[in-house]
């Protein structure tokens, strides 16, 4: 309550009429345009949060203007601080904040997009929709239908023309490329074999998942939408939303269902995190790593089918808890099979870590400072490896992991090896806690009968996934959501590539790259477009002052 | 006579059919490390005859490439041929002769690549180059030492002189050479598919890039039936002999090598060419020593 009242105290010291209430863990604040930049640097700095995500939102069948939430975490006292602020209907204009919080870029962008909000004191550009798409075309008013598919002239983008801002030879990885695994597009300029620039042009895989949530589905059907939002980390995402709908809402969901999705949630995070393992040293060429990696995998990926029917996109979930539940038998097995894969990862861990290439490559490559990761506020192994100690699972818990004990493992040299290590420790907690969240499983139902879900509720759901923290926003309407805001880890770890490929070496670009473990769907749920219908000038992405943001 | 020519003859089919074959076995023994069935080990013919049936497109560098991909697979074969040819009939420069051809193939093997304007390749291509100025040169000394050490550019069956330490230090760093050239993990930078997209060989298809593969498994055969050849001069008397033995030899350090490459990651541009001198340098050292000391 204290630092609530800290919080309330702090904002009111800069935008003395700020509309402030709070509900739960989350702080919400209505401020104006003139006191939005002096608000986000005093949460951001001087009250050391992180910045999570920001959304915006077409309010005006409700208030008339559109909006914009930012959201920040302080995740030392298990807070969230939404920063509101309105636009003009007919001329949304907004104060940029990202020269001050650096992570804000790309929502910012995002919201100019899909809403059509103007952001003051930065060079704007598209950045999500395709190049032909229209420019008074903003998919996620409320006045355009999901479905509508304008006239377009498809044109195809110009490769290498990104201005002439950076010196050495273009190098193109993707849209298809052996070590990518989703379309994505990163041009590296290299002098010999030493990266000195990096762009970046994603988003190739928009399906339109928020403007469909809000338009044509019901809250219960979201919940299996979320979970292909990603193929390997998408249960994560279908809990994100169910807990945003469940929290909005005041539902409390019986607690044998918590348990489950913990129980869900960490062998989802033993199988990602294993995947992970086996990409990143075939990266490096030991395919034997790799096979022997993907091997054991299979086995979490029969406890998953155990668990849930399915070995991934497991459909479980729904608002107001799942729908399988855990029984006796199924426990004993689930047991046995984690001793197994603990053994077996253990055995093949200690090989790896005695090849010879293996450690020189990961050693002291793709290094991103504290300093840096901060400033950018990246997510879980990315964070972690860069001795940020954040971990959502501890500092805002939800689900059942209020009731396990677990450490989290922070390593300082910020390099691909501590992101590895990571990783690997984390595998060895999930074990830990899928064995307490058994042990301690309560009898009980799985699902609450009735609910109701009231028009014009807001909440903040953060769930900590395999690559770090997933938010979903959320404003319930009536039947479904009204605003469905998802920024998954990947968002948040992208920008932070261009610092860690800096000056290395070309070869090690690739396992850079994959060293954040992108997923490229979880990002790409939104699109981002050049307004003139080429992406001719990357500079234009540029925040002024930071050399550290994409150019 | 006619027996030479029919002996040359059967080993010159041999020596065109196994080296797909055991990049077959190669596979298979991956696959038992991995735990997994893996491909028969007539895959790989399997794919170079599928290449061959594939529509022929001509890579950026057109013409040029073409011809050198050719000239590329007539070299291999011709060294092939000419080396056991030399060998059957103890030929006084054989080692001479087949310095020079593994080293035109060599250069040709590099060069092609370049020609490419796609960055890919050329990276892959400069990549290639650097190992070769470090292990093909240091091949070429190993074996001018060798020639110096024996006293002769041929080879010199039955000799027990040959089983003196130095020499033996020297045959063994050529084995290794033989590993280095066969562009295996930890050395298989040059195409480095999840870095460079298969770099040196990104601009191949069809029927080139199976020409070019081809040829490659032939020049790996040969850089390792040389050291298998000067390991068994001292222990054979016969020429043929000397050939039957060296390509049984062959196929056992083709295995050998597949399962050292199955443990193995690959290294890094900057960090392979002091990785090898670290190791030629003591062996030539020792070898030099051993030879002043007597040995």
């Amino acid at each position: 309550m204290e630092i609530i009242s800290k919080y309330m105290n702090n904002i009111k010291a800069v935008e003395p009429r700020a509309d402030i209430r709070v509900a739960g863990d989350t702080i919400y604040a209505t401020v104006s345009h003139e006191k939005l930049r002096d608000l986000a640097k005093t949460i951001y700095w001087d009250m050391n949060c992180f910045f999570r995500t920001c959304a915006g939102s077409d309010e005006r069948s409700i208030n008339g203007f559109y909006a914009l939430y930012h959201i920040f975490g302080d995740d030392h006292n298990g807070l969230n601080i939404v920063l509101k602020t309105y636009a003009d209907p007919d001329k949304p204009v907004i104060p940029s904040i990202a020269d001050i919080v650096p992570a804000a870029d790309w929502c910012e962008m995002e919201a100019h997009d899909l809403l059509g909000i103007e952001f003051s004191g930065r060079r704007q550009y598209r950045l999500i929709l395709p190049p032909y798409w229209p420019n008074d075309l903003y998919p996620l008013r409320k006045e355009v239908s999901y479905d509508v598919k304008p006239q377009v002239i498809v044109s195809s983008e110009k490769v290498g023309f990104w201005g002439k801002t950076s010196t050495g030879v273009a190098i193109p990885i993707g849209p298809y490329h052996p070590a990518l695994h989703e379309p994505e597009y990163f041009e590296l300029y290299v002098e010999g074999e030493r990266v000195v620039d990096v762009r970046y042009r994603g988003f190739h895989v928009h399906r339109g998942i928020e403007k469909l949530g809000e338009s044509k589905l019901t809250y219960q059907q979201v919940n299996f939408v979320a979970e292909r939002i990603c193929g390997i980390c998408g249960f994560e995402h279908s809990v994100c939303y169910a807990q945003a709908i469940e929290k909005a809402a005041g539902i409390e969901i019986p607690e044998r269902a918590k348990f489950i999705r913990s129980i869900v949630l960490e062998v989802e995070r033993i199988h990602s995190h294993l995947l992970w393992i086996g990409v990143a040293v075939h990266l490096l060429g030991y395919d034997t790593g790799f096979m022997h990696t993907w091997r054991i995998r299979e086995h979490v990926m029969v406890i998953a089918e155990m668990l849930t029917g399915s070995r991934k996109t497991y459909g479980i979930n729904l608002i107001g808890g799942v729908r399988k539940d855990i029984n006796e038998d199924k426990k004993q097995r689930v047991l046995d099979v984690l001793k197994a894969v603990e053994k077996e990862f253990t055995e093949l861990v200690k090989t790896m870590v005695n090849v010879p290439q293996i450690m020189r490559r990961l050693k002291g490559t793709g290094i991103l400072s504290k300093e840096d990761a901060r400033k950018l506020s990246v997510v879980g192994p990315t964070a972690r490896g860069s001795g940020l100690d954040r971990d959502i699972r501890r500092d805002l818990p939800y689900a059942a992991y209020g009731y396990v004990d677990f450490n989290v493992p922070v390593y300082d040299d910020g390099d691909n090896l501590s992101r590895f290590l990571v990783r690997v420790d984390e595998v060895y907690e999930s074990i830990s806690i899928i064995r307490q969240l058994l042990d301690q499983l309560p009898q009980g139902p799985i699902m609450i009968e009735e609910f109701d879900i009231p028009e014009g509720r807001m909440a903040v759901s953060v769930v900590e996934a395999p690559r770090g923290e997933d938010i979903h926003f959320v404003i319930t309407g009536r039947g479904k959501p009204y605003r469905w805001k998802v920024r998954a880890p990947t968002y948040q770890n992208i920008p932070a590539l261009r610092v860690m490929l800096r000056d290395q070496p070309l070869a090690d670009a690739p396992l850079t790259i994959a060293s954040i473990d992108p997923c490229f769907s979880c990002t790409d749920r939104v699109l981002v477009v050049d307004k003139n219908g080429y992406r001719k000038r990357l500079d234009q992405y540029c925040i002024v002052g930071d050399d550290m943001l994409w150019v | 006579m006619i027996e030479y020519l029919i002996s040359a003859i059967i080993f010159t089919l041999i020596s065109l059919l196994i080296p797909p074959l055991m990049d077959g076995v190669e596979r298979k023994i991956k696959a038992c490390i991995h735990s997994r069935v893996g491909p028969p080990i007539t895959q790989t013919w399997y794919d170079l005859l599928k290449l061959f049936e594939k529509e022929l497109v001509i890579p950026e560098g057109g013409l040029y490439i073409i011809i050198l991909s050719l000239l590329y697979v007539m070299l291999v074969v011709l060294t092939v041929v000419s080396t056991i040819f030399m060998v059957l009939i103890g030929y006084p420069y054989t080692l001479v002769i087949i310095i020079t051809l593994l080293l035109f193939i060599q250069a040709i093997h590099t060069t092609i690549p370049f020609i490419t304007s796609n960055p890919f390749a050329i990276i892959g291509a400069s990549r290639e180059v650097i190992l070769a100025l470090v292990n093909e040169f240091f091949f070429m000394i190993i074996l001018g030492l060798y020639m110096y050490f024996t006293g002769s550019p041929g080879l010199l069956l039955g000799s027990p002189d040959l089983l003196r330490a130095s020499i033996i230090v020297l045959v063994i760093a050529l084995f290794i050479s033989a590993y280095i050239i066969s562009g295996r993990i930890p050395f298989d930078i040059a195409e480095a598919e999840p870095e460079l997209a298969s770099g040196a060989l990104i601009e191949f298809s069809g029927p080139i890039l199976g020409v070019f593969m081809y040829s490659n498994f032939i020049r790996i055969l040969l850089t390792k039936l040389v050291p298998s050849i000067l390991i068994l001069l001292p222990f054979v008397n016969n020429w043929l002999y000397l050939l039957i033995y060296s390509l049984i030899i062959t196929i056992g350090l083709w295995i050998l090598y597949s399962l050292v490459a199955a443990l193995l990651g690959r290294t890094r541009v900057d960090i392979a060419p002091t990785s090898i001198l670290k190791i030629y340098i003591p062996f030539i050292t020792v070898s030099i020593l051993l030879y002043l000391m007597g040995y």
